[in-house]
Protein backbone atom coordinates (compact mmCIF):
# COMPACT_ATOMS: atom_id res chain seq x y z
CA UNK A 1 0.00 0.00 0.00
CA UNK A 2 2.80 2.30 1.23
CA UNK A 3 5.08 2.15 -2.25
CA UNK A 4 2.30 2.26 -4.26
CA UNK A 5 1.08 5.51 -3.33
CA UNK A 6 4.87 6.32 -3.69
CA UNK A 7 4.57 4.94 -6.79
CA UNK A 8 1.46 7.26 -7.72
CA UNK A 9 2.75 10.28 -6.15
CA UNK A 10 6.14 10.19 -8.66
CA UNK A 11 3.98 9.55 -11.60
CA UNK A 12 2.31 12.51 -13.50
CA UNK A 13 -1.17 10.84 -13.52
CA UNK A 14 -4.14 11.81 -13.35
CA UNK A 15 -2.78 15.02 -14.53
CA UNK A 16 0.03 17.67 -13.46
CA UNK A 17 -2.18 19.86 -11.97
CA UNK A 18 -3.87 18.12 -10.01
CA UNK A 19 -2.55 18.74 -6.39
CA UNK A 20 -2.11 15.09 -5.20
CA UNK A 21 -3.27 12.03 -6.95
CA UNK A 22 -6.22 10.31 -5.77
CA UNK A 23 -5.87 6.79 -6.39
CA UNK A 24 -8.58 4.60 -7.82
CA UNK A 25 -9.31 2.92 -4.19
CA UNK A 26 -9.51 6.14 -2.55
CA UNK A 27 -12.24 7.37 -5.03
CA UNK A 28 -14.38 4.50 -4.23
CA UNK A 29 -13.99 3.47 -0.59
CA UNK A 30 -17.09 6.54 0.22
CA UNK A 31 -19.52 5.59 -1.93
CA UNK A 32 -18.45 1.75 -1.05
CA UNK A 33 -19.11 2.35 2.93
CA UNK A 34 -22.05 4.40 1.36
CA UNK A 35 -23.74 1.71 -0.48
CA UNK A 36 -22.82 -1.02 2.33
CA UNK A 37 -24.12 1.29 5.28
CA UNK A 38 -27.17 1.62 2.66
CA UNK A 39 -27.79 -1.82 2.48
CA UNK A 40 -27.56 -2.52 6.35
CA UNK A 41 -30.20 0.51 6.86
CA UNK A 42 -32.27 -1.01 4.33
CA UNK A 43 -32.26 -4.32 5.65
CA UNK A 44 -32.67 -3.51 9.11
CA UNK A 45 -35.62 -1.54 9.88
CA UNK A 46 -34.11 1.48 12.10
CA UNK A 47 -37.83 2.73 12.82
CA UNK A 48 -38.21 -0.29 15.40
CA UNK A 49 -36.74 0.99 18.70
CA UNK A 50 -33.73 -1.63 19.57
CA UNK A 51 -32.94 -2.73 16.06
CA UNK A 52 -29.49 0.69 16.69
CA UNK A 53 -28.63 2.11 19.72
CA UNK A 54 -30.18 5.39 19.85
CA UNK A 55 -28.21 8.05 19.58
CA UNK A 56 -25.40 9.24 21.88
CA UNK A 57 -26.46 12.91 22.39
CA UNK A 58 -30.03 12.25 23.06
CA UNK A 59 -29.03 9.26 25.26
CA UNK A 60 -26.60 11.80 27.43
CA UNK A 61 -28.71 14.80 27.28
CA UNK A 62 -31.97 13.58 26.44
CA UNK A 63 -32.18 16.68 23.53
CA UNK A 64 -32.42 15.74 19.74
CA UNK A 65 -29.00 16.54 17.85
CA UNK A 66 -29.27 18.08 14.42
CA UNK A 67 -28.46 14.18 13.05
CA UNK A 68 -31.23 12.49 15.24
CA UNK A 69 -33.52 10.81 12.73
CA UNK A 70 -30.87 10.13 9.98
CA UNK A 71 -31.15 6.82 9.71
CA UNK A 72 -35.06 6.76 9.89
CA UNK A 73 -34.87 9.24 6.92
CA UNK A 74 -32.55 7.15 4.95
CA UNK A 75 -34.66 4.32 5.12
CA UNK A 76 -37.42 5.72 4.44
CA UNK A 77 -35.67 7.95 1.09
CA UNK A 78 -34.91 4.48 0.02
CA UNK A 79 -38.79 3.18 0.34
CA UNK A 80 -39.14 6.11 -1.59
CA UNK A 81 -41.00 8.29 0.77
CA UNK A 82 -39.62 11.49 0.78
CA UNK A 83 -42.81 12.80 2.80
CA UNK A 84 -41.69 10.74 6.01
CA UNK A 85 -38.02 11.07 5.02
CA UNK A 86 -38.24 15.10 5.65
CA UNK A 87 -40.14 14.33 8.54
CA UNK A 88 -37.86 12.48 10.06
CA UNK A 89 -34.68 14.87 9.41
CA UNK A 90 -35.03 17.45 7.10
CA UNK A 91 -31.83 18.83 7.44
CA UNK A 92 -30.06 15.35 6.05
CA UNK A 93 -32.00 15.50 2.96
CA UNK A 94 -31.25 18.87 1.91
CA UNK A 95 -27.62 18.16 2.71
CA UNK A 96 -27.33 14.95 0.52
CA UNK A 97 -27.90 16.23 -2.72
CA UNK A 98 -25.06 18.97 -1.82
CA UNK A 99 -22.62 16.18 -0.39
CA UNK A 100 -23.29 14.62 -3.84
CA UNK A 101 -22.53 17.52 -5.60
CA UNK A 102 -19.27 17.96 -3.54
CA UNK A 103 -18.13 14.17 -4.04
CA UNK A 104 -18.72 14.72 -7.82
CA UNK A 105 -16.59 18.11 -7.79
CA UNK A 106 -14.04 16.59 -5.86
CA UNK A 107 -13.72 13.66 -8.22
CA UNK A 108 -13.95 15.93 -11.44
CA UNK A 109 -10.85 18.20 -9.73
CA UNK A 110 -8.44 15.36 -8.42
CA UNK A 111 -8.82 13.86 -11.96
CA UNK A 112 -7.79 17.06 -13.43
CA UNK A 113 -11.11 17.21 -15.56
CA UNK A 114 -12.98 20.19 -13.97
CA UNK A 115 -16.18 19.23 -16.29
CA UNK A 116 -18.96 20.47 -13.13
CA UNK A 117 -18.00 24.26 -12.32
CA UNK A 118 -16.41 24.79 -9.49
CA UNK A 119 -18.34 24.77 -6.19
CA UNK A 120 -18.56 28.50 -4.68
CA UNK A 121 -20.68 29.50 -2.06
CA UNK A 122 -20.69 33.36 -1.08
CA UNK A 123 -19.74 34.19 2.58
CA UNK A 124 -23.00 35.23 3.15
CA UNK A 125 -24.54 31.55 2.37
CA UNK A 126 -21.62 30.77 4.81
CA UNK A 127 -22.98 32.38 7.92
CA UNK A 128 -26.42 31.54 6.58
CA UNK A 129 -25.47 27.57 6.82
CA UNK A 130 -24.43 28.08 10.40
CA UNK A 131 -27.20 29.79 12.07
CA UNK A 132 -29.53 27.41 9.44
CA UNK A 133 -28.04 24.64 11.65
CA UNK A 134 -27.96 25.66 14.84
CA UNK A 135 -31.65 26.89 14.31
CA UNK A 136 -32.64 23.37 13.50
CA UNK A 137 -30.87 21.83 16.23
CA UNK A 138 -32.68 24.14 18.71
CA UNK A 139 -35.87 24.17 17.23
CA UNK A 140 -36.45 20.59 16.78
CA UNK A 141 -36.26 20.18 20.56
CA UNK A 142 -39.08 22.85 21.38
CA UNK A 143 -41.70 20.23 21.71
CA UNK A 144 -44.84 23.19 20.16
CA UNK A 145 -47.01 22.31 17.38
CA UNK A 146 -45.21 23.85 14.31
CA UNK A 147 -42.15 23.30 15.58
CA UNK A 148 -42.32 19.70 16.89
CA UNK A 149 -42.40 18.93 12.97
CA UNK A 150 -38.76 19.23 13.17
CA UNK A 151 -38.44 16.82 15.78
CA UNK A 152 -37.60 13.10 14.35
CA UNK B 1 -5.80 33.37 -3.64
CA UNK B 2 -5.32 31.16 -1.01
CA UNK B 3 -5.07 27.52 -2.07
CA UNK B 4 -7.35 26.00 0.52
CA UNK B 5 -11.11 25.14 -0.91
CA UNK B 6 -13.08 26.92 1.68
CA UNK B 7 -16.66 25.77 0.40
CA UNK B 8 -15.27 22.42 0.58
CA UNK B 9 -14.45 22.82 4.06
CA UNK B 10 -17.62 24.46 4.65
CA UNK B 11 -19.62 21.44 3.27
CA UNK B 12 -17.24 19.10 5.39
CA UNK B 13 -17.79 21.02 8.77
CA UNK B 14 -21.66 20.83 8.60
CA UNK B 15 -21.63 17.36 7.62
CA UNK B 16 -19.71 15.99 10.62
CA UNK B 17 -21.42 18.62 12.94
CA UNK B 18 -25.02 16.72 11.67
CA UNK B 19 -23.62 13.00 11.43
CA UNK B 20 -20.88 13.44 14.83
CA UNK B 21 -22.98 15.68 16.60
CA UNK B 22 -20.18 17.22 18.13
CA UNK B 23 -20.07 20.81 19.25
CA UNK B 24 -16.33 21.00 17.89
CA UNK B 25 -18.54 20.72 14.31
CA UNK B 26 -19.85 24.23 14.95
CA UNK B 27 -16.50 25.47 15.59
CA UNK B 28 -15.35 23.95 12.03
CA UNK B 29 -17.84 26.03 10.59
CA UNK B 30 -17.58 28.90 12.19
CA UNK B 31 -13.79 28.89 11.11
CA UNK B 32 -14.99 27.46 7.47
CA UNK B 33 -16.91 31.05 7.10
CA UNK B 34 -14.52 33.06 8.77
CA UNK B 35 -11.51 31.60 6.08
CA UNK B 36 -14.53 32.58 3.66
CA UNK B 37 -14.65 36.21 4.78
CA UNK B 38 -11.51 36.51 4.94
CA UNK B 39 -10.30 35.44 1.59
CA UNK B 40 -13.21 37.56 0.63
CA UNK B 41 -11.37 40.21 1.83
CA UNK B 42 -8.18 40.02 0.13
CA UNK B 43 -6.50 38.53 3.63
CA UNK B 44 -4.93 35.57 2.16
CA UNK B 45 -2.93 34.31 4.92
CA UNK B 46 -5.48 34.24 7.45
CA UNK B 47 -7.94 32.75 5.49
CA UNK B 48 -5.36 30.11 4.88
CA UNK B 49 -5.05 29.87 8.56
CA UNK B 50 -8.76 29.96 9.82
CA UNK B 51 -9.10 26.98 6.74
CA UNK B 52 -6.36 25.09 8.16
CA UNK B 53 -8.11 25.45 12.22
CA UNK B 54 -11.27 24.53 10.44
CA UNK B 55 -9.85 21.56 8.58
CA UNK B 56 -8.39 20.49 11.86
CA UNK B 57 -11.57 20.81 13.48
CA UNK B 58 -13.35 18.73 10.88
CA UNK B 59 -10.54 16.26 11.36
CA UNK B 60 -10.72 16.10 14.95
CA UNK B 61 -14.56 15.63 14.79
CA UNK B 62 -14.38 12.86 12.26
CA UNK B 63 -11.87 10.77 14.00
CA UNK B 64 -13.65 11.13 18.32
CA UNK B 65 -17.40 10.30 15.86
CA UNK B 66 -15.69 7.42 15.06
CA UNK B 67 -14.45 6.50 17.68
CA UNK B 68 -17.29 7.26 20.18
CA UNK B 69 -19.34 5.59 17.78
CA UNK B 70 -17.21 2.29 17.90
CA UNK B 71 -17.23 2.39 21.50
CA UNK B 72 -20.93 2.70 21.74
CA UNK B 73 -21.99 0.46 19.01
CA UNK B 74 -19.62 -2.40 21.10
CA UNK B 75 -20.82 -1.58 24.44
CA UNK B 76 -24.56 -2.15 23.12
CA UNK B 77 -23.31 -5.19 21.65
CA UNK B 78 -21.66 -6.51 24.71
CA UNK B 79 -24.62 -5.91 26.75
CA UNK B 80 -26.67 -7.38 24.23
CA UNK B 81 -24.71 -10.40 24.41
CA UNK B 82 -24.33 -10.59 28.05
CA UNK B 83 -28.18 -10.60 28.47
CA UNK B 84 -28.74 -13.12 26.47
CA UNK B 85 -25.71 -15.80 28.11
CA UNK B 86 -27.23 -14.23 31.87
CA UNK B 87 -30.59 -14.93 30.47
CA UNK B 88 -32.84 -12.22 31.35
Amino acid sequence: MVSESANARSLPWPHPTARRPVTLAAWLTPPALVICGLALVNAVDPRIPGNYPPCLFLFVTGCYCPGCGTLRALHSLLHGDLRSALGYNALTVALLPILGAAYCYGVAHAVGRPAIPALRVSQRAAWAALVVVLAFWALRNIPVSPLSALAP
Amino acid sequence: MSGSNHTLNLILAIVVTVLCCLPLGIVAIVFAAIGMSRQGSGDYAGAESAARTARICIWISFGLGLAILAIYVLFFLLLGIGTAILGF
